[in-house]
């Protein structure tokens, strides 16, 4: 099946000790100067509704994660009713060639709570190199089940009241998936990057992410949890997406001035998403 | 084709036969080893119903080799027509009969010692037939199956020599076998029911445990083996099993555990 | 015996020589055969062959041109199922790999070839990815090597299980499931395929890689680069390394806080009534929640284990999905363990439970409880855990009755 010229081919090209390509091919990349700030609004499409929010199965501990016997709503599509804006979209660079001092994270632990079986940050950013304080702030134990690529990954019971340390050693290129086993209902994401250019989109679908580098391309992944792009990335063919070059793994690309506050607003269409 | 022809073809089927048996031997086909100290009835009978069969097979081939030279009729001619021989019937049935019922009464003890005459006791082991291995449990210390001090293995089979062993065996799923050739020990086990075996090993040594009962895919691989070893060894082995099964901590050399 | 026979003369048929007639069917007959036989051809198998990993490539929707490239770089990283290749960094024996791979055969020395296949492909896959043709049939699924996540091991969660590891679950089998103890092996052999084993995961492992930097790396029109730094340095070197390092993350207990050998049995029921407690703490591990407050693993029975689940998200992310035509079984729930039953799959040693216990188990929805019992804590449930078969509750009923019959 496969050819034996490229096979030898290959193997060839494996035996030459490092050539130093790569390294030539990343200082080819032009790099600006200044900084600038992006900011803008993923609103969901007037022209159609989205999928209503239904209630969780919350199938055990009742007294605890669904109080008073209330239904419990999930957050997978969270559409706000006036502004039409979509909570917890992650917007991120992808690459950054140089970091502005202050938009490096100061703190060195970030918190992930839960409470009444539910996570209560839904979609969290973080810079590698911080810790994730875990903290289990229900009256029952919980296991937090963090699922990150390569087989690297969290799975430990986190007791009432207590909190634990995890700290990802990598960036990952989407974020990680949250679960606890013992409700699994709970979901939540975490996103781990080497750079702090990140947004999770606000209830309201407003996002801001300041001092970008400026006059160099920059590339953006975009993903929401329930889009329909391949690793749930959204993927759109707007005009409005297609001005930004926007590529079917949910990426986008532009070039800022420095000192510019770019505005992006965007309709997301219905089929962008699953279901 | 005339009849000398196939007469000549026929002939070479008690010729084949015979020859067969008589060089399989030779060429390490025929009985494994047997080490047990019963298991010379089941041989004894095997080789007097070969040689009974064996003479009657020979007799009846050379008979109708006879009778196809002889009789064979020519061409073109026109067919004799007789009712049979009533009494030749007679002879034929009741002279086999009488074989038969004289080898079902000749075989009884051997299948009492076998299979009826249960030693008394507590049983050495447990084995279990599953797909496809043979899951061995003995009772540990206290000598009781199903305490919490019982030791489990997986196809490996331990036993003394020189005693009386007797297991129990079962089935977890489907029928199998428990066979141990080198015994001449053959059990069906059937889900649902509980048996036991027994044999008295009289040399040591590794040997064979196999399935006999078509159980699944893997029945073509679903060997044990069965190790007679001194009753000292039997035991030192049991305790060291026993010890490897309660371990907390890693130890040296338990590269094998 | 006795037949009544009415004699026909053969001239008494009308028309009939039965002499000609004969030898006109039977040469017809024959030729009909032979020429049948000869259609059919002798029996010419083509070469085992390596097969992607479909689902992956369907999930990250991989353009047909970097599937083809990347099956062209795993065959040079790895070679063929006949005729495998070794990366040097991956520190694996090519001598081994070279009995374990090709056809099953043995030369004049009676040196058996093929292990991997005789074995184990059967059930596993040529390719390592739990799909041979008996897989279907079996429950819980054959392990698929490619994710290289593995639950028999002795080491910490994320890391890779030991040779020793993998050459203890061919010698003792796996309790309750399909996988067989190969004890009967020589140790040569066993080695051999837990060597072979480590190489199909490795290659699994590669493949993934490759897949990810695709996805995270590679423009749209673009290939991957062949070259050393991004497919060996980048790509290939971690792989090989946390195989190196599974030996440096084999977890051993405290040894102060370790239950004595010799323990009296007022020790043994309080420690055993200790654990009971912290079984059932909801506060704590909460093992009951999904071990069920019987322990007979009824609590949690709609989870997936990581093998299932990526063919799960699939289904729910591809609702018109054909499984069968990506190569997967259909996924299946993994429900927690009954503990009454006496039948532990990673070995019966307190060792091990306290090791199922301390990590949880890789791939499963099993967590780790270190962060919140103590060693004391955990051996406290190790000997609650291993007194459960032994309680009333535990002893199936129907061992008292006649219903089992007992023979002789």
């Amino acid at each position: 099946m496969v050819s034996t010229e490229r096979v030898a081919e290959i193997r060839s090209a494996l035996a030459e000790t490092a050539s130093g390509n790569s390294a030539d091919a990343e200082q080819t990349a032009a790099t600006g100067t200044g900084w600038a700030t992006l900011e803008g609004q993923f609103l969901f499409d007037q022209s159609d509704s989205p999928r209503p929010r239904q209630p969780l199965q919350i199938t055990k501990d009742a007294a605890v994660c669904a109080p008073g016997g209330k239904a419990v709503l999930n957050q997978v599509m969270l559409v706000d009713p006036e502004t039409r804006g979509i909570a917890n979209v992650a917007v991120y660079l992808r690459k950054a060639s140089r970091v502005h001092e202050t938009v490096q994270p100061e703190a060195e632990t970030v918190l992930f709570d839960q409470e009444q079986c539910i996570f209560l940050t839904h979609v969290m950013g973080m810079v590698v190199g911080q810790t994730i304080e875990i903290k289990n702030s229900d009256p029952i134990g919980h296991n937090t089940n963090i699922s990150m690529s390569a087989g690297a990954g969290f799975n430990q019971t986190i007791a009432s009241g207590d909190s634990t340390d995890y700290q990802p050693t990598r960036e990952e290129s989407l974020p990680a998936q949250v679960l606890c086993n013992v409700h699994p209902w709970m979901v939540a994401y975490i996103l781990p990057r080497s750079n702090p250019y990140f947004a999770i989109t606000q209830s309201d679908g407003n996002f801001r992410i300041e001092n970008l580098p400026a006059g160099e391309e920059l590339e953006f992944q975009v993903w929401h949890e329930l889009a329909a792009g391949p690793g749930h990335t959204l993927v759109l063919d707007t005009d409005a997406a297609k001005a930004l070059k926007w590529s079917r793994k949910g990426r986008f690309k532009l070039k800022l001035d420095p000192d510019e506050t770019r505005p992006l607003t965007l309709e997301i269409p219905a089929d962008a998403f699953q279901g | 084709m005339s009849g000398k022809f196939w007469a000549f073809w026929l002939l070479l089927v008690p010729i084949l036969g015979v020859a067969t048996m008589a060089a399989g031997p030779l060429y390490g086909i025929w009985f494994p080893r047997d080490v047990s100290a019963h298991g010379h009835a089941i041989d004894h009978l095997f080789y007097f119903i070969l040689w009974l069969t064996g003479i009657v097979f020979v007799g009846t081939q050379l008979t109708l080799v006879t009778f196809v030279w002889k009789y064979q009729a020519g061409k073109r001619q026109t067919v004799e027509y007789t009712h049979g021989s009533h009494h030749l019937e007679v002879v034929w049935t009741i002279l086999p009969a009488a074989a038969l019922v004289f080898i079902a009464i000749y075989q009884m003890n051997a299948w009492a010692m076998e299979k009826m005459d249960r030693p008394p006791g507590k049983p050495l082991a447990e084995v279990t037939g599953r797909q496809f291995e043979w899951r061995v449990r003995y009772p540990g210390q206290d000598g009781e199956l199903y305490t919490p001090d019982d030791i489990f293995d997986v196809n490996d089979l331990h036993v003394p020599v020189g005693e009386e062993v007797l297991l129990a065996v079962k089935s977890a799923d489907v029928l199998h076998s428990f066979f141990l050739p080198n015994f001449r020990l053959k059990q069906d086990v059937v889900p649902g029911m509980k048996q036991f075996v027994w044999f008295t090993p009289m040399e040591t040594g590794k040997f064979d445990v196999v399935c006999a009962e078509l159980c699944g895919w893997g029945h073509y691989k679903m060997k044990g083996q069965i190790t007679v070893e001194s009753r000292s060894d039997f035991d030192a082995w049991l305790a060291r099993r026993f010890e490897e099964q309660q371990a907390t901590h890693e130890t040296a050399g338990d590269e094998e555990s | 015996m006795m037949v009544s026979m009415k004699a026909r003369s053969p001239k008494s048929l009308p028309g009939a020589d039965p002499v000609a007639c004969k030898a006109r069917i039977f040469p017809r007959f024959a030729w009909a055969a032979l020429l049948v036989c000869a259609a059919a051809g002798c029996n010419q198998h083509p070469d085992a062959q390596f097969v992607q990993n479909r689902l992956r490539m369907a999930a990250n929707e991989v353009p047909g041109d970097i599937q083809v490239q990347i099956a062209e770089i795993l065959a040079a990283m790895f070679g063929t199922p006949n005729d495998p290749f070794v990366p040097p960094e991956s520190g694996l024996d090519v001598d081994k790999l070279r009995m374990a791979a090709g056809p099953v055969w043995s030369d004049e020395l009676g040196i058996k070839h093929g292990l991997y296949r005789r074995h184990c492909a059967h059930c596993h896959g040529i390719t390592g990815n739990g799909k041979g043709p008996t897989a279907a049939f079996l429950n819980p699924y054959p392990r698929d090597y490619r994710p290289g996540l593995f639950k028999m091991k002795s080491t910490e969660r994320a890391a890779k299980p030991t040779l020793d590891n993998l050459r203890a679950v061919l010698r003792e089998g796996i309790a309750g499931t399909a996988m067989p103890s190969f004890k009967l092996l020589p140790s040569d052999e066993i080695d051999v395929l837990a060597e072979y084993v480590k190489y199909l995961s490795m290659r699994g492992q590669m493949e993934e890689a490759l897949v990810r930097f695709w996805f995270d790396e590679v423009d749209a029109g673009e290939l991957i680069p062949e070259i050393r730094d991004v497919l060996v340095d980048e790509l290939f070197a971690p792989i090989a390394s946390q195989w190196e390092q599974a030996y440096d993350a084999v977890v051993e207990p405290e040894p102060a806080a370790l239950p004595g050998t010799e323990r009296s049995r007022k020790e043994l029921v309080a420690s055993i009534n200790k654990g009971r407690l912290l079984f059932h703490d909801a506060k704590k591990g909460n093992c009951m929640s999904c071990h069920g407050a019987g322990a007979l693993g009824d609590g949690q029975v709609n989870d997936y284990d990581d093998w299932n689940k990526v063919v799960v998200e699939f289904e729910d992310n591809h609702q018109q999905a054909d499984l069968r035509a990506l190569d997967v079984l259909p996924p299946r729930t993994i429900r927690p363990r009954n503990l009454r039953l006496g039948v532990y799959r990673f070995g019966r040693r307190p060792l091990d439970l306290f090791r199922r216990i301390h990590e949880g188990i890789t791939g499963t929805p099993m967590p780790s409880s270190k962060g919140t019992l103590t060693p004391e804590e955990m051996w406290n449930v190790v000997d609650y855990v291993r007194s459960l078969p032994y309680e009333e509750a535990s002893r199936p009923r129907h061992m008292e009755t006649s219903i089992e019959r007992v023979r002789m």
